[in-house]
């Protein structure tokens, strides 16, 4: 490979992170024993993760480490703002769940009972269809399909037993509604129409829910562990987020092997490799660049992160729309012409920073899952 | 195009080689890699219990033996310079970083 191409630099920027990531985690072990404490924080989130009851929901490894890092950083964050973010509400959306419900019920439930929310789905179009006059039937919102599914599920006209998640269902059935009468049709008359639309259901609503139970699982482990985490001390998390601190990083004598098998693939031409010396097999360039960008961290300048605030609200913000004042309205903000920072878990801060600003907009508590 | 130059060119349509003129912070070129990785390897090493009892010396020959099982001719002198780089190596990143 070429020394000036981009690849080229990429690779020696990932081994720049690999080498920052080290010095600096190594400097804090040596001066910090806090990190240590840190490193034992994770431990006992991964201890809860592993529980029997979280089984269904971290199933496998690569989830675990999700979740220990969505923790860590609700931890971080939790710490900077000096408060642990509220546990909020069961997602609102949902209708009907009951007090404990783990995602195989939930599967359970669909597939016994696919007959009925086939019903379900057709009971309620045909009810869209027959509650309005036509003139009005293309201005039917979302709402209103919600608002009547609820109302099926209220009266207890419907047979399906389970939870369901009312904006999927009755996004689809709005969706499958309005398409209809555009093309004329009577709504679900295409053959099979009904059955895609419930797996489409299912499948939507079942991602929603470990989504949810996830959520939950990492703000009910902030709030549990916050006490300890305010404790602690690093000079290290103004370069890295805690998600990225909470294990060794890569030994270096790993990076030796990792960088010996680059030379050996010649993705690396260093002038003291010499390939008949060395073991193993080479690593394809794209292999190590993927792997790297999705697992080193780079360190973030302090400066520059400092003045990064993401999310603003109207109450103490001008915030303009096409020129227009907008009134009671929160903005979440990211810049695009740098790192992106962990989008999914500042959505989540997000939702914490909108219940912030309308507290008395709350749903009411509703069964855990 | 062989099945590298796929994934990479893939890469490239992901937008994930687009960091090329970012400044570094540790790396000057290519050159410098191998040093570093001595450097980091003694100072993992003196934190390691397994070799933290080693001499000075025994660590660099240490550090000189996985460099050579790895497929490097690195010298001895070589190996010693660049580990007594580290610490002005952290000090440096952790000015710039942590405030020192």
């Amino acid at each position: 490979m070429g020394r000036t191409t981009a690849e080229h630099e990429c690779l020696l920027n990932r081994f720049d992170d690999l080498l920052a990531l080290g010095y600096l985690y190594e400097s804090e072990l040596a001066r910090n024993p806090d990190l240590g404490r840190l490193r034992a924080l994770a431990a006992e989130v991964a201890n809860e993760a592993g529980l029997p009851a979280n089984a269904a929901l971290f199933p496998d490894q690569r989830a675990k480490r999700f979740v220990i890092i969505q923790v860590m950083n609700g931890l971080q964050s939790a710490c900077r703002m000096k408060a642990p973010p509220p546990v909020t509400a069961v997602d609102a959306a949902w209708d009907g769940l009951p007090a404990v419900l783990s995602g195989r019920a939930l599967q359970r439930i669909h597939t016994e009972q696919e007959d009925l929310l086939a019903d379900m789905l057709t009971m309620l179009v045909a009810r869209l269809d027959a509650s309005f006059p036509p003139e009005t039937k293309p201005f039917i919102t979302l709402e209103q399909v919600a608002a009547m599914l609820r109302a099926l599920r209220g009266g207890l006209l419907t047979d399906f037993t389970g939870p369901i998640q009312v904006d999927i269902l009755g996004g689809l059935a709005h969706q499958e509604f309005l398409a209809a009468l555009d093309r004329g049709e009577a709504p679900l008359a295409v053959p099979g129409r009904v059955l895609a639309l419930v797996r489409e259901y299912v499948h939507q609503a079942e991602r929603s829910f470990v989504e949810m139970v996830n959520d939950s699982f990492v703000e009910t482990m902030v709030a549990k562990f916050y006490p300890l985490a305010r404790r602690l001390r690093l000079a290290i998390d103004r370069a890295y987020p805690w998600g990225a601190l909470w294990r060794y990083p890569l030994a270096a004598r790993e990076c030796l092997n990792l960088y010996a098998r680059l030379n050996l693939a010649g993705a690396f031409r260093d002038a003291k490799f010499r390939a008949a010396l060395a073991p193993g097999v080479g690593i394809p360039s794209a292999e190590f660049i993927r792997w790297a960008v999705n697992t080193v961290p780079r360190p973030a300048a302090p400066d520059r992160e400092a003045a990064a605030r993401l999310f603003f609200a109207s109450d103490n913000t001008d915030l303009r729309f096409d020129g227009k004042l907008l009134q009671k309205h929160a903005v979440f903000a990211v810049r695009y012409d740098r790192p992106l920072p962990d989008v999914e878990a500042c959505l989540r801060y997000f939702r914490n920073y909108l219940i912030f600003h309308r507290p008395s907009a709350i749903a009411p508590t509703a069964a855990k899952p | 195009m062989n099945a590298d130059e796929v994934a990479l060119a893939r890469l490239r349509d992901a937008d994930l080689l687009n960091d090329a003129k970012v400044a570094r912070n540790v790396l000057h070129d290519q050159s410098s890699v191998l040093g570093h990785l001595c450097a980091l390897m003694d100072l993992e090493m003196r934190r390691d219990p397994v070799h933290a009892q080693l001499s000075k010396k025994a660590r660099m020959l240490t550090i000189k033996d996985w460099v050579q099982k790895a497929g490097f001719d690195y010298g001895h002198e070589s190996i010693r310079k660049s580990c007594a780089r580290g610490p002005a190596e952290i000090a440096a990143l952790r000015a710039r970083f942590t405030g020192g």
